[in-house]
Parts: C-alpha cells; sequence; structure tokens
C-alpha cells in the first residue's frame, strides 16, 4: 500500500512537470523569426500558454533538449547520429522529428555582382578555397570575400555536407553569428558572397545554382538543388498543450505564417 | 585696478571666451556624412578587433575541459559491507556506513579535427590515477576510420564503454568488476564507424586492436604496483562487432554486439589450479612446472539495448530502456578471487567463469528515471555452492560461490549537471556446505549519491 502510493505519487509528479503551461523553444537562428511569429500568433489566441523562443543555432538547441534545457528545438538540419547517442542513453528516446517547413537555402551575392549564378562546383570550390577570383567564375578580376556561419550553426553544418561534400571550408572564410550578418556583410561588400535562409533575402540578390532560382515552385518541386526542411525535435511524442501548438504549427494557420515570413509550407 | 574692475574685466573675458568656443563649435559640426564615416570606422576597428579576438577563441574553442565528482553517502547491513566491496569498494570492518568520493575526475581534451589529445585523471584521497591517455588519430576522406592509441577502454560489450556518468546504477555489474577490472588497458584501437552517407554499412559497427593485458591488474591503470607494461611478449586480442537499428517512426531502436578478448596470461609461479571434477586442484603435484608459461585468457560476450517509447503511457512519462548483456569464458586468477592475474608470483587459479545483467530503466517525466537491474555471476561454473567447504575439494573456496544481485534506484536529474541517485542493492550468494556462507549474508547496500558534471 504504502509503495503504490509513493509509486502514484512519483507519477502524478512527473505528468505535473511534463504538461506545465510554459513551452520552451530553442535552436537555429534560421528559425528564430519563424518560431517567435508562431509564437506570437499562437499565444494570442491561446491566453493561458506561454512560448520562450530563443536561437543560439541548431547544435546548441539540440544540445539544450539533450539538457533537459528546453522542451523543444529547431534546427535547420537533420538530428546527427551522435546527438540520437546521446538523447537514447538520457531519455531512452531516439527524439521526435517533426518537419515544420521548407526552405531553400540561398546563395547571396552583391547587388553590384555582375554574376547571376553559380554551379553547385564552382561554390563548393569557392567556399574550399580552390577558387579565389571572380574572374574564374565568370565576374570581374577581383578577390571573392567568402562569409559564412559559425560552427554551431545548422545552416554552416548542412552547407557542408551538401554542398562542399563533407569537405572544410576555406580558412579565411568569415563566420558570423546569424544569416542576418552574412546578408549585411554581403550587401555591403561588393566582392562578397555568403549563404542563409531564404527569409533573410533583403538587400542582395539570390544566385542561381546550376541555373536554378530559389522560389516558391522549385523549392517545393525539389528542383533546386539546395533544398532542406526546418525541423522541431522533442524528446518523446507530444501530449497535451505541446501537441495542441505542433498541431497549429503544421495546420493551414501555422504554415500560413511560414510563407509570411518568407519559407515555404510543408504542406 | 580696484577689485569691482578687475571682476568684471575677468567676466567679459569669461564670456567672450564662451562666444568663441559656441562660434567655433558651429563652423566645426561634422556633417551627416562626415558622421557615418566615423561610426564606419569605429565599426570596422571593432570588426578587425572581433576577428582577432576570434581567431583566438577558436584555438581555445578546441580545448575542451570536463570532468565530474560523484559524492556519497552509503549504508551497509553489517560492518565491514558487502563482500568483495562491488559496491563502491570495502567498508572499514569496524563500519556498516560511510562518506565517500566514490570518482572524482577531470578530462581534458584537445580536438584538432582529425586529431584529438585526451588525458583524464582521477584524483583520490589517496593519490591521482591516470585514466585515460589517447592519441586519437581520424582520417578525414571517409569520416569512417578512427585510431586510438594509449590508454582506453577495452572495447568490449556494453557496460565498459558506457561512462560511469552515466550509468545509471552507481556502480558497474560484479563480473565486469571482476574480469574486466578498472575497463582500461594499454593498445591500439581502430573503429570503424561508417559515415552517415553510406546508407546501410552506417548501422555496423566494429572495433578491435591489440592491448598489454597487463594495465589493470593489481591496482588502478597504471598503478605502482601495475604498471602497465607489457610482460609476456603477447599481445591480447579484443573486438566487438556491433550494429544500430533505428526505427524513429515506431519510438524504436534495438542496439547490440558480440564481443571476444584473446588474451595470454604469464605464470609468475609454479602453481596452477584447475578444476579436475568437484576439486579445484595444483598441477605441481602432477610434477608440471609452469613458471614462465603463458595460459590462455578468454571470453566471449553479447549485448542487446532495446529503447522504446510505449505508446500512450511513453508519450507521458518518456522513454522505456532494457539492457542485457551475457559473458562466459575463462579467467587466470589466483586462489583468492578471479581478479587478472598480475606479477606478485603466487599461484595461478584457472576458473570457468559466466556472468550477465539485464537492466530496465524507465522515465519518469523529464527529470525522474528508475531502475532496477539484476546481475549474476558465477565465477566458477564447475563448481557447486555444495561443493564448497568440503575439505576434499581441494582449494575451493569463498570465492568460487555465485552471487546475485538485485538492484532498485531511483534518479533525479536536477539540472544540466546534477544527477541524485537513490539504490539499493539486494545481493545474495550461492550457499557453500559449511562455514558463515552457508546462509546467505547479511551485505545489502543503500547507497545516496550526488553527481556534478560539468
Amino acid at each position: 500500500m504504502k509503495l503504490q502510493s509513493i509509486t502514484t505519487g512519483l507519477l502524478l509528479g512527473a505528468l505535473s512537470l511534463s504538461s506545465a503551461g510554459t513551452i520552451t523553444v530553442k535552436g537555429s537562428d534560421t528559425m528564430v523569426i519563424l518560431a517567435q511569429r508562431w509564437a506570437e500568433a499562437y499565444m494570442a489566441d491561446h491566453t493561458g500558454v506561454t512560448i520562450q523562443v530563443t536561437g543560439g543555432g541548431s547544435g546548441v538547441g539540440i544540445s539544450a533538449l539533450i539538457n533537459g534545457a528546453t522542451d523543444i528545438c529547431n534546427a535547420s538540419r537533420p538530428m546527427k547520429a551522435s546527438e540520437r547517442e546521446s538523447l537514447k542513453s538520457r531519455y531512452s528516446s531516439l527524439g521526435v522529428e517533426i518537419k515544420s517547413a521548407k526552405d531553400g537555402l540561398s546563395v547571396y551575392l552583391n547587388d553590384q555582382n555582375s554574376l547571376e549564378g553559380l554551379t553547385m562546383a564552382q561554390l563548393k570550390d569557392i567556399y574550399t578555397g580552390k577558387i579565389k577570383n571572380w574572374k574564374e567564375v565568370g565576374g570581374s578580376d577581383a578577390k571573392i570575400v567568402v562569409y559564412g556561419r559559425e560552427n554551431s550553426s545548422g545552416t554552416y553544418v548542412f552547407f557542408r555536407d551538401n554542398v562542399l561534400k563533407g569537405e572544410d571550408y576555406v580558412s579565411s572564410m568569415q563566420s558570423l553569428p546569424g544569416t542576418a550578418a552574412v546578408v549585411n556583410a554581403v550587401a555591403k561588400d561588393p566582392l562578397g558572397i555568403g549563404f542563409g535562409g531564404a527569409a533573410y533575402g533583403k538587400g542582395i540578390k539570390f544566385a542561381k545554382i546550376n541555373g536554378i532560382a530559389p522560389s516558391a515552385e522549385t523549392v517545393k518541386n525539389g528542383t533546386y538543388p539546395l533544398t532542406r526542411y526546418l525541423y522541431m525535435y522533442l524528446r518523446s511524442r507530444p501530449t497535451g498543450e505541446m501537441k495542441q501548438y505542433i498541431d497549429w504549427i503544421l495546420s493551414p494557420a501555422g504554415q500560413e505564417i511560414v510563407t509570411k515570413v518568407g519559407y515555404f509550407p510543408v504542406r | 585696478m580696484n577689485h569691482k574692475t578687475s571682476l568684471i574685466f575677468a567676466l567679459s573675458l569669461t564670456l567672450a571666451g564662451v562666444a568663441f568656443a559656441q562660434n567655433d563649435s558651429v563652423k566645426t559640426a561634422p556633417t551627416m556624412e562626415e558622421k557615418v564615416t566615423s561610426v564606419e570606422g569605429k565599426v570596422d576597428g571593432l570588426n578587425e578587433s572581433y576577428l582577432e579576438t576570434k581567431g583566438t577563441v577558436d584555438k581555445l574553442a578546441k580545448i575542451k575541459v570536463g570532468g565530474y565528482i560523484q559524492a556519497q553517502w552509503q549504508h551497509a547491513d553489517t560492518n565491514g559491507g558487502a563482500a568483495g566491496g562491488f559496491a563502491g569498494g570495502g567498508f572499514p570492518g569496524t563500519s556498516n556506513q560511510r562518506f565517500q568520493l566514490r570518482r572524482v575526475r577531470l578530462k581534458t581534451t584537445y580536438d584538432a579535427g582529425t586529431s584529438q589529445y585526451v588525458m583524464e585523471f582521477e584524483a583520490r584521497p589517496s593519490g591521482v590515477v591516470l585514466k585515460d591517455a589517447e592519441v586519437i588519430l581520424k582520417e578525414s576522406w571517409l569520416k569512417t576510420f578512427t585510431l586510438k592509441l594509449g590508454l582506453q577502454d577495452r572495447p568490449f560489450g556494453f557496460e565498459i564503454p558506457y561512462s560511469s556518468s552515466a550509468h545509471e546504477a552507481p556502480e558497474r555489474t560484479r563480473v565486469f568488476q571482476t574480469v574486466f577490472k578498472d575497463e582500461k588497458d594499454l593498445g591500439a584501437n581502430l573503429e570503424i564507424n561508417p559515415a552517415e552517407s553510406m546508407g546501410f554499412l552506417q548501422y555496423l559497427n566494429l572495433k578491435g586492436g591489440l592491448f598489454t593485458g597487463t594495465a589493470g591488474y593489481n591496482g588502478n591503470s597504471p598503478s605502482a604496483a601495475g604498471t602497465g607494461d607489457e610482460i609476456d611478449s603477447t599481445m591480447d586480442i579484443i573486438g566487438r562487432f556491433g550494429f544500430k537499428a533505428p526505427f524513429a517512426d515506431l519510438g524504436l531502436a534495438i542496439d547490440g554486439g558480440v564481443s571476444y578478448y584473446a588474451g595470454k596470461v604469464l605464470a609468475a609461479n609454479d602453481s596452477l589450479y584447475q578444476m579436475s571434477g568437484t576439486v579445484l586442484a595444483d598441477s605441481v603435484g602432477a610434477f608440471v612446472k609452469n613458471k614462465g608459461k603463458t595460459f590462455d585468457r578468454n571470453v566471449m560476450g553479447a549485448d542487446l539495448q532495446v529503447y522504446y517509447t510505449i505508446p500512450v503511457i511513453g508519450d507521458i512519462l518518456g522513454g522505456t530502456s532494457i539492457r542485457g548483456e551475457y559473458l562466459s569464458g575463462k579467467t587466470i586468477g589466483t586462489l583468492s578471487g578471479s581478479m587478472p592475474y598480475g606479477t606478485a608470483g603466487i599461484a595461478m587459479a584457472e576458473r570457468n567463469f559466466m556472468g550477465y545483467y539485464v537492466s530496465w530503466i524507465q522515465n519518469l517525466g523529464p527529470m525522474f528515471q528508475s531502475v532496477i537491474k539484476y546481475d549474476v555471476y558465477d565465477p566458477n561454473t564447475d563448481a557447486k555452492g555444495s561443493d564448497v567447504g568440503v575439505a576434499a575439494n581441494g582449494k575451493l573456496g569463498t570465492n568460487d560461490l555465485q552471487y546475485s544481485t538485485l538492484g532498485l534506484g531511483l534518479l533525479y536529474y536536477w539540472d544540466a549537471n546534477v544527477k541524485l541517485t537513490a539504490y539499493y542493492d539486494m545481493i545474495t550468494n550461492e550457499k557453500a556446505s559449511t562455514g558463515a556462507f552457508s546462509k546467505d549474508l547479511k551485505d545489502n547496500v543503500l547507497t545516496l549519491r550526488a553527481q556534478v558534471k560539468f
């Protein structure tokens, strides 16, 4: 009887802890504006719920998920096998992956750059340091200034895995803390090149990749070579308020915000 | 000039000065363009400073320092605690409770991408012990092969490489504490973990290498009594072939592997005790001189880990894992136990052994975990309990009895760094025919532990 009481108490305690009214969201800087818009819109209709959104990068968000410091992790890349192992070790769970939006990872050029596009091979060579001058890819005779993201960023990892095919970035790349900073740097630098989410592309122009520009159509049908999903990760299948929030994100109302922010809906 | 005139003159000069200054400031006020240029210069300066700082920070980021402290209070049923001291070392013979610093570790890693330096120390009241010292080389083409050189975990089974800080039960099971004392050995180990881009191969892994087979002997790795030096001119082979089968859509993952240890042990004494029927007999009686000869030490193992989020219940409580491991083989120890044989020059004892464990870990929300673990270790499968204590059976002793342990525990993760554990070990020994071991000893142990990890 005593054992039963203790067990019941523990279970109730655990349940109350997992169904608290505050949902914390942390991770991808690429997704931080999108996540804030979602949270604002959801909280406006659900006054009893508080959703706290912070960035820091996909890697930081995944670490927070593993450490129990956040309920939801936003990531602009899939979780690595080693990260799944950590989650498995601590929570006996592989985690739950939710594809919440699509993004065409864009390559930014300064407006004054005469180039309209690059091939994937040229892009790889620029970011690995094999091509150093714009004239090697049909541009003016000037040094290429390479901008990128920090290594805690999911965008950094996605670009390295899918464009550089796992090779290392050129050491002269200037790593900036956030896609907005990359856009700003390229906008100010006529010789600059950078990459990041489509939603951040203001004041610069998007390079065509293999002749295809990132657009709703090319991202949706997958013809744009740098199409990727934007993910949300949870430790286990969502329940209660968390489930309602995730369901709302995937509903037409949540996906409409995806479009407004500049990304592409998954449904 | 009187004072009044002087004051008026000075005041006039001051006012005139202020007026000129104001006029001058109007003339030299910077234009908006100049201000923007100035701010741009400052921003460029800050950017330059940031890039310089970033270079330094990037270098420092390659150095990782981590560690943990496990402080605990334990209560045993009787003074001296559990037989063999498998719940964190033996209690003093005059006490049944104690405070203890079970582990105090500091680990430094320098990660240069394709190479890593790893060094880990354990600080104890008795001194500082080296736990890990590894040179790790990673190839950058396939991102699949890793070579580890130095003092490291033996690549065998699941419990050995599973960090002491991550274990849900306070200690590894009795069979591992005996057969693979201190988990570490000195050697070279090749690990093959196919990259995620390699399709089906990514679910398989292989690790194995050559080791001295002596690093954990007669103390801690490598202690003054067991320096870890090679002494028998033969290397021990240790390896594990494993698999990982994730079924993310089902909330299920199944991992496992088979392991093998093939080693040699150099005899430092002519006597070798071996089982003959129900007798642990000395070969010297048959005029065999063993000193200087090497003898086989073989262990086979299989391990399985199942992780599952039970529908509905698991969605609320969290994941469940069930882990099990079985190993058997032949140990070369001494009459006083099956710990690995050392260099002290005493008689050897060869025994066939068997051991296994099954554990069930259930998350209870994000912060609590419950654990139930049952393990069995039979250090001499050729001897029954009733054979022990019989005068005719030669040197058979209490070290040939089988033990089983049922452990129940509750864990609380205070935050990302702190883990609190309450764990109760219920230990049952096989009954000998006579003496204190003819009944179950009073040797259960309660452990209350706080771990801080960074």
